[in-house]
C-alpha cells in the first residue's frame, strides 16, 4: 500500500501542476453564432444627449452597427458586454469611428438621458458608442423584434448584433466573447 | 528499480519545494499592512470592494474572458457580488457569497445545517461532504490572481482576474474576512425588531391609517407561528427557510416639535432600542432628518410615506416609493422641453409658494429644465406660503412677463386665486402639480380646464381599482379606517416589500443583504403608483409621472397627455 502510495501521489502531483495551466489556456469558445433576419420597428428612441433619432437611422448607415441591450445600474453582464465595446474601440484606435455601437437599455423607466450619459463617461466611451432609451411600449417592441425580450431585467442574458452596411441580415452572437472575438466578428461584416 | 525510486522522490521534493516558494511568494507579508490602524485598513478595504481603487488611488485592473482588460471602478467587487457580499443571480450568472462567514468555511450545497444532513436508515444520520473547502489567505489570493477556486476548479471568464499587490491583497481579504460577519443589530433569537415613524403634524387618522397595515403584518406573522407548529403545515416552512420564524416587533417611535429637535429624539429611540430597519412612516414635513440619521446609523428606512423625500444618486439608506413632489416637477420640465415650439419664443414663468411642497416642485423643475439644455427663458417668482398670489397678482405678472407656459407650485392655497382666473381670455398654457391639488381637483373651474396640465404621479383612477382591491383584501379589511390620503395603501406597498425582501433574506440578517435583496426584486404592480422598478442602487422605485388634463363635470375624469415616464 505504502509502495503505491510513493507512486501514486508524485503522479497525481504531477497532474495537478501540469494539467490546469493547459486547462485554464485552452478555453472553448464560448458563445455561439447565427445569421438571422428581423423586421425592425419604426420608433423613435432617446439618445444620451436626448436627442430623438428614428431607430431606422440608428441601423441604415453606410457603417457596420453593433447593437446589444444593457441598463445603467445593472451589475454583472452588462459591465461584461460595456468592457468589450469600450475595448474594441481601444484596440480600432482612431478607427472606433468606422463601426457605431448601440446600447439599448432595458430598464428604460430609470434610464433617462442623464443616466445613459453617465454611464457612457464611467466607461471612458468614444464617439461612436450611443446608449439609447425610449419609452416602455417601444424598448418592448425593439426587444421582441431582435427576439431577445427581457421582461425581467434581473433575468437578462448577454447577446450582441452585428449589422453589415446595406446587409437584409443580421449576425446574432450569444455569449461572452474574448475581445480577439469580437473583433474578428466585426471585422468579418466589413469594418 | 531503487533508481526510479530515487528519482521520484526527488521530483516530489521538488514539487512540495516549487509549491512552498509559489505560495511564499503569494503568502503577503504581514508586515505590509502594519502601518494602518484597524480603521484606516477597513476603510481602505472597503473603498477596493465597492470602487475598485486600490490604496494608493488608482484603479484596480483585471481581465476578464482571458484578454479584455478591464479598470475595476466599474467592475468592483460590490458590483456584482453586492454591497453586503451575499452575492446575486443575475440571467445565468451567479455571483456566489463572499463575506467572511461564507468564505472562510467550508461551502456546502444549503445553508440549512438540518438540509446539509444525509439521513441513513433508523435515525443515523451524517453530515454532507462539503462542496468546497474553506478558503484560507493563500487560496483566496490565488483565486483573486488566476481565477481559481479553493476546490481547483477555474471561476467563470467574467469573475475577472485583478492585479493586486501584495498590500492591497492583505488590504482586500481583511475587508472581506469582516464583512457581513456580524449579525447586524436589532435580530434576537426569537425577534427582528423594527420601527415606524410618525411626526407630530400628522392627523389621529393619518396616524391610524399607516399603523393599521403594521399592525396586521404582525399579527399575521404570529399565526403563521402557530401554523408551524401543526405537523400539516411544517414541511413547507422548512421550505420557506427564513426569517418569518421570528416575532416581529414594530415600535412606533413618535416625533415632537421642530424637525431640528428630530435627531437628537431618534438617538434617544435607537439607544433605547436598536431596530433592524425602519419600515414605513410618515410625515408631512420633509424626510431629511430620517433619511440623515439613517445615513449615519445605516440603518434601513423602507418606503415612508412622504412626498419630500430626500433626492441622492449615492445615499444608500432610504428607499422611496416615489421621488415626491420633486419628480412631478422633473416631469413638467421634460414635458415642457420635449413640446414641439420653437424655443427662442419660448417663455416660462415659475412662480412658486415658499412651502417645503413648492419648493420640492420648483427644485425639481430647475434641475431637470437645466438638464435639458434649458430650451427657453424661465422667469421664477417667489410668494410666502401664507400670502399666495392672488388673481390680480396674477393677471398682472402675465401681463408683465407674456409667458407661453406658467408653473404654479403650491397646494390648495391656489385654489381661490385659480378660480377666478377663469374668465380671463387669451390664458397661457398653466401646470399645477395634481398630487398637491388631488383632493381638489373638481374645483378647477371648467372653462380653465382647457389650459391646465396636471403632474399625476400616480395610476389613473379608472385603472386603479383593481389594485386597490389587492390590498384591502390582504391587510385592511379588518380594520376598517378612514384613508383617502393613500397612507393605509403605500404601507401596504412598503410591507409587501419588506416581505419581498425578508423572503430572499433567509437567516443572513444583515441590514445590507436586506437592501441589496429588495433591489434585485423585479417590477411590482402595487396601488397608488403604476409601477415599483427596481435595480442595484436605485432608490426611487416609482420613476414615473403622468400629465393629465380634466374632463368636464363635477367629477372630472383624468386624461392621459403623456407617457408614464417623459423624457
Amino acid at each position: 500500500m505504502n509502495r503505491l502510495l510513493q507512486w501514486i501521489l508524485p503522479a497525481l502531483l504531477l497532474t495537478v501542476c501540469c494539467g490546469l495551466p493547459n486547462q485554464a489556456s485552452a478555453a472553448a469558445k464560448t458563445y455561439q453564432r447565427s445569421q438571422q433576419q428581423y423586421q425592425l420597428p419604426d420608433v423613435t428612441l432617446v439618445n444620451q444627449d436626448g436627442k430623438r433619432v428614428r431607430l431606422k437611422n440608428i441601423i441604415d448607415t453606410n457603417k457596420p452597427v453593433v447593437v446589444d441591450f444593457i441598463f445603467g445600474t445593472c451589475t454583472t453582464i452588462c459591465p461584461v458586454l460595456s468592457a468589450g465595446f469600450i475595448n474594441l474601440q481601444n484596440r480600432l484606435g482612431a478607427d472606433a469611428a468606422k463601426v457605431h455601437l448601440v446600447s439599448i437599455t432595458i430598464d428604460p423607466e430609470n434610464d433617462n438621458p442623464k443616466v445613459l450619459k453617465e454611464y457612457l463617461k464611467r466607461y471612458r466611451a468614444k464617439p461612436g458608442w450611443d446608449f439609447f432609451t425610449g419609452s416602455r411600449k417601444d424598448i418592448d417592441l425593439v426587444m421582441n423584434s431582435f427576439g431577445a425580450y427581457i421582461p425581467n431585467k434581473m433575468s437578462h442574458y448577454a447577446v450582441t448584433f452585428i449589422h453589415a452596411p446595406k446587409s437584409t441580415h443580421w449576425i446574432k452572437l450569444y455569449g461572452i466573447m474574448s475581445s480577439t472575438e469580437f473583433m474578428e466578428e466585426v471585422r468579418k461584416v466589413g469594418l | 528499480m531503487r533508481q526510479i525510486r530515487a528519482i521520484a522522490c526527488l521530483m516530489v521534493l521538488l514539487l512540495v519545494g516549487a509549491f512552498t516558494a509559489a505560495l511564499a511568494a503569494e503568502q503577503p507579508a504581514n508586515s505590509t499592512t502594519a502601518d494602518l490602524t484597524p480603521a484606516e485598513l477597513h476603510r481602505l478595504g472597503e473603498r477596493i470592494y465597492r470602487e475598485g481603487i486600490l490604496s494608493d488611488g488608482t484603479p484596480l485592473r483585471g481581465f476578464i474572458r482571458g484578454d479584455v482588460p478591464v479598470d475595476s471602478t466599474v467592475f468592483s467587487c460590490a458590483n456584482c457580488h453586492t454591497r453586503s457580499g451575499l452575492g446575486s443571480l443575475e440571467g445565468q450568472v451567479a455571483s456566489p457569497p463572499v463575506n467572511g462567514p461564507n468564505l472562510f468555511k467550508p461551502r456546502y450545497l444549503y445553508a440549512d445545517f438540518v438540509k446539509n444532513t444525509i439521513s441513513a436508515s433508523r435515525g443515523k444520520s451524517r453530515p454532507a461532504t462539503a462542496i468546497r473547502p474553506a478558503y484560507t489567505d493563500e487560496t483566496l489570493a490565488a483565486a483573486l490572481l488566476a481565477g481559481v477556486s479553493a476546490t481547483g476548479r477555474d471561476f467563470a471568464p467574467i469573475m475577472p482576474r485583478y492585479d493586486l499587490g501584495n498590500r492591497d491583497m492583505q488590504i482586500l481579504i481583511s475587508y472581506l474576512k469582516n464583512l457581513s460577519s456580524q449579525v447586524s443589530p436589532g435580530i434576537t433569537d426569537t425577534t427582528m425588531h423594527l420601527a415606524t415613524i410618525v411626526t407630530d403634524d400628522v392627523s389621529a387618522t393619518d396616524r391610524a391609517a399607516l399603523l393599521a397595515p403594521l399592525q396586521t403584518l404582525v399579527s399575521i406573522n404570529e399565526q403563521r407561528k402557530t401554523q408551524r407548529k401543526d405537523q400539516r403545515f411544517a414541511k413547507m416552512f422548512r421550505m420557506l427557510d427564513n426569517a418569518y420564524y421570528r416575532d416581529l416587533s414594530i415600535s412606533t417611535w413618535e416625533l415632537k416639535g421642530e424637525p431640528e429637535t428630530w435627531p437628537a429624539q431618534l438617538e434617544a429611540y435607537y439607544r433605547k432600542e436598536p431596530v433592524f430597519a425602519i419600515l414605513s412612516g410618515i410625515s408631512h414635513r420633509s424626510w431629511q432628518p430620517i433619511h440623515e440619521f439613517c445615513e449615519r446609523h445605516q440603518l434601513p428606512d423602507l418606503f415612508p410615506v412622504t412626498d419630500l423625500p430626500v433626492i441622492s444618486d449615492t445615499d444608500w439608506y432610504t428607499m422611496y416609493a416615489s421621488r415626491g413632489y420633486y419628480g412631478e416637477g422633473e416631469t413638467a420640465a421634460r414635458y415642457v422641453a420635449s413640446q414641439d415650439e420653437p424655443v427662442k419664443k419660448r417663455r416660462l414663468l415659475q412662480i412658486v409658494l415658499q412651502s417645503e411642497q413648492g419648493k420640492a416642485l420648483a427644485a425639481g423643475f430647475d434641475a431637470a429644465w437645466k438638464e435639458s439644455g434649458s430650451p427657453g427663458s424661465v422667469k421664477t417668482i417667489m410668494f410666502a406660503a401664507s400670502t399666495p398670489p392672488d388673481a390680480k397678482q396674477l393677471k398682472a405678472l402675465f401681463a408683465a412677463h407674456k409667458p407661453t407656459t406658467v408653473l404654479i407650485w403650491g397646494g390648495e392655497q391656489l385654489l381661490t386665486s385659480l378660480r377666478q382666473l377663469s374668465g380671463m381670455k387669451k390664458l397661457p398654457r398653466i401646470y399645477l402639480s395634481g398630487r398637491a391639488l388631488e383632493k381638489n381637483l373638481s374645483e378647477i373651474p371648467e372653462n380653465l380646464r382647457e389650459k391646465v396640465l396636471l403632474t399625476y404621479p400616480f395610476r389613473l383612477p379608472e385603472d386603479e381599482k383593481a389594485y386597490r382591491g389587492f390590498a384591502d383584501v390582504l391587510l385592511m379589511s379588518r380594520q376598517k379606517i378612514k384613508d383617502d390620503q393613500r397612507i393605509t395603501s403605500r404601507t401596504f406597498s412598503a410591507v409587501h416589500m419588506f416581505l419581498q425582501g425578508l423572503k430572499e433574506l433567509k437567516l443572513d440578517f444583515y441590514r445590507d443583504t436586506l437592501l441589496d435583496q429588495i433591489s434585485m426584486r423585479p417590477d411590482q404592480y402595487l396601488p397608488d403608483f403604476e409601477r415599483y422598478s427596481f435595480g442595484p442602487g436605485q432608490r426611487y422605485a416609482s420613476k414615473g409621472c403622468y400629465l393629465v388634463q380634466l374632463g368636464s363635470g363635477p367629477k372630472p375624469r383624468l386624461i392621459k397627455r403623456s407617457d408614464w415616464v417623459v423624457f
